[in-house]
């Protein structure tokens, strides 16, 4: 291989891999990113086998040809060039020789047969999916997905497309449950792989890769799968993310019917509220206690250490006198995610779970379990 | 690393996971269970090559080819969906529950490229009680694409509830041709066994010291108890009678680097297979074959001590010697215990003459 390149394309292409090579593996070649040189472009993939980034920027190629090269270093060498251009050929031993300017370095490389295969998107079929929609199906998911391995098919967001063709994505840990649902802006009903109105399990690691990776600007977002992973793509772009093998359990019975016991708060208000309540919370259960009444929602906590504590928060409520017990965090994940400025809380009573959404927007709705008072 | 029609023995074991690969009907938990050495490990290797092999269809079996991308990943040992677990630790090895853990998150993931993922665990045996049962789990609710292949010298000391999951299969000893053949290759491939070359003869020995363990004759190559061998069995002989300043200066010298018990160990093996020589010389006599000893290159010298010892005389002395490692074992002052077996072991007047008589 050997290419002439721009030293700030090749520098911004590099960053894009940093954040999934991964240092601590015990298969060194995932520190290392795989350059390709073929068609007029080079091509940068980076792997850590659950999440594959692959990216690609013009070069001028004088030959053909591959080479695996340590990525962080790599990236902190062309960063700290002073030249405009750089040149980048392949040494027998499958070292790469840089030269710029007055620069020559030579640096270690392996076999690019050694690393792991790249996934062959050129022909997967995909379908446009809005990058704010995508963004915050997956902000208001992440949260409650489950850190727990032994119970693997909740360590990922379940993403399905719903015979109404809307996009589905729910996550559980078995504490609480969050679920939304989107209308995509445009998109073809036809020939929908199966396995996408069955459901997927997009891990969380997967999710967050893609918040991070994903610009939230970026027009012309699409997604699809390929063999076991979902594959997002924009512009020269693509992001894969290996999926999780199981089968999500039935949520639909977990979420509470509608209820009489409604009260309508500012999120705001509530969240300051809570705040300041739990400084009296049990730091061993978090526990917060909240009871409707017509005055409006108050909140108590009490610990033996600690004392007690109370506010009462105005809210519109009309039904009967109710009180259950949270534990405050999942209270607060939940009016973090939320973007409107008033919130409906259904409780149905004590110990059956509670309903959380935004008052406006019914997109996207939140279960918490309580906690025995 | 061999492939698989390069690995010596074992037929019955590979006639019987070809078919299975053939038939796509492969079970999902394997346990190689058999002496140490014997390529136990080497087959599972070959096995989990020849399952992602990309050259072999989905059900026929062949041997993996070596040349393409999966199998060159396999034997690198890099590739991302084989997982390798090795027992850890300086002193006390153990198969640790954050590796099985490890073993545990993989099976909730499709294979990254392979066909199916391999899991191979060696010495199993070596998996705390936690651990084993952290991999019950998944070997009872496997994932449709993971194998596990485990591998122990030990299976007794594996949980009875993982020996019901696994298929067994038993590895027994190699022949001592196969034996010696194949130290012959390794002698050429190994830097620090060239002193062996051409020496077809020491190969032959020990590969019979090896019982059939390629492991353990490789061992004893490499302690360079067969040149000492022939030095500890005169000065053995030549302990007088009635003088027990001999012995207890053998008793000394044996034990002296207290260091290397594991030596000390091996040169009272080596007597012992000297003494087992002796005993099938015995046992031979008087009937029209030659017995088969280990001990090739010494038949004079073991014929001679079959005549000047009963039978009883060697079965002793072999019990004072696996008392002598009993108590070595347990940490007993090694000189000590050399002292008061060597007593035993020294011949007396009468069998004394025997042995240095010309017959």
């Amino acid at each position: 291989m050997k290419i002439r390149i721009s030293r700030q394309s090749l520098t911004d292409e590099l960053f894009k891999l940093q954040g999934v090579v991964s240092q601590r593996s015990t298969l060194a070649i995932l520190s290392n990113a795989l350059l390709e040189a073929q068609d007029g472009k080079l091509t940068l993939h980076a792997t850590d086998l659950d999440t594959s980034v692959s990216t690609s920027c013009e070069c001028e190629i004088l030959e053909e040809g591959r080479v695996t090269l340590q990525a962080k270093s790599f990236y902190d060498i062309v960063k700290n060039l002073q030249e405009d251009e750089l040149e980048l050929e392949t040494e027998e031993n499958h070292w790469a020789k840089l030269t710029a300017g007055d620069v020559t370095c030579r640096i270690v490389g392996t076999h690019p047969e050694d690393f792991p295969q790249i996934l062959d998107t050129k022909d997967a079929k995909l379908y446009p999916i809005g990058t704010p929609q995508l963004l915050s199906m997956i902000e208001k998911t992440l949260f409650s997905v489950s850190t727990d391995d032994m119970r693997a098919n909740l360590t990922g967001a379940y993403f399905r497309i719903t015979d109404e063709n809307t996009f589905l994505m729910v996550s559980t840990d078995g504490h609480r449950l969050s679920k939304i649902e989107v209308t995509p802006e445009e998109f073809e009903a036809d020939n929908i792989p199966q396995a996408l109105s069955d459901g997927i399990i997009i891990p969380r690691k997967g999710l967050a890769e893609i918040k991070r990776i994903v610009d939230a600007k970026s027009k012309d977002l699409s997604f699809g799968l390929v063999d076991n992973s979902i594959v997002f793509q924009y512009g020269p772009m693509s992001l894969s993310v290996r999926l999780i093998e199981g089968t999500f359990p039935d949520f639909t019975q977990v979420l509470p019917k509608d209820s009489d016991k409604r009260a309508v708060v500012h999120r705001d208000t509530l969240v300051q509220s809570l705040k300041f309540v739990s400084l009296f919370a049990s730091p061993k259960t978090h526990n917060v206690r909240i009871s409707l009444t017509e005055e409006g929602l108050e909140l108590y906590a009490s610990d033996p250490d600690k004392g007690e504590g109370k506010k009462l928060v105005p809210a519109e409520y009309g039904g009967p006198v109710v009180k259950a017990g949270y534990n405050y965090r999942y209270m607060l994940d939940v009016l973090n995610v939320i973007d409107g400025d008033e919130v409906s809380l259904e409780v149905i009573d004590t110990l059956s779970p509670t309903l959380l959404r935004d008052s406006n927007h019914d997109e996207a709705l939140f279960v918490v379990m309580p906690m025995r008072l | 690393m061999l492939n698989w029609t390069q690995i010596k023995g074992h037929q019955r074991n590979k006639e019987v996971l070809s078919r299975a690969l053939e038939n796509n009907r492969l079970h999902h938990a394997l346990l190689f269970a058999g002496p140490d050495g014997v390529g136990k490990r080497l087959l599972a290797n070959a096995l989990a090559a020849s399952i992602n092999c990309i050259n072999r269809q989905e059900d026929e079996f062949k041997p993996a080819c070596g040349t393409c991308v999966s199998c060159h990943k396999v034997w690198q040992n890099i590739h991302p969906d084989m997982h390798l677990v090795e027992p850890q630790g300086n002193v006390i090895k153990r198969i640790k529950i954050s590796q099985i853990r490890e073993i545990q998150k993989a099976a909730t993931m499709p294979p990254y490229e392979a066909r199916e993922q391999v899991v191979v665990i060696l010495d199993a045996h070596l998996m705390g009680e936690e651990a084993s049962n952290a991999l019950l789990k998944t070997l009872e609710e496997p994932s449709g694409r993971m194998r596990m292949i485990l591998t122990t010298d030990q299976p007794h000391l594996l949980l009875d509830t993982i020996l019901s999951r696994c298929q067994l299969f038993r590895f027994g000893a190699i022949t001592r041709e196969d034996v010696s053949e194949i130290l012959a290759r390794l002698i050429q491939e190994t830097e620090s066994l060239q002193q062996y070359k051409g020496q077809e003869k020491l190969l032959d020995i020990a590969a019979a010291f090896g019982e059939g363990s390629v492991g353990k004759s490789l061992e004893i190559l490499e302690s360079g108890l067969l040149h000492e061998r022939s030095e500890l069995i005169d000065k053995l002989k030549s302990l007088r009678p009635r003088n027990p300043i001999d012995y207890l200066q053998l008793a000394e010298n044996m034990a002296k680097d207290k260091e290397k018990k594991a030596l000390l160990m091996e040169r009272l093996d080596a007597i012992k297979v000297f003494l087992r020589d002796v005993m099938r010389a015995q046992a031979a006599q008087g009937s029209t074959q030659d017995a088969v000893l280990i001990n090739t290159d010494m038949k004079q010298e073991v014929l001679r001590w079959a005549n000047a010892y009963s039978t009883q005389d060697t079965l002793d002395r072999i019990d004072a010697i696996h008392d002598a490692q009993e108590l070595i074992r347990r940490n007993v002052n090694p000189q000590l215990v050399m002292e008061r077996t060597l007593r035993k072991l020294k011949p007396n007047q009468q069998q004394a003459e025997l042995i240095f008589s010309r017959r």
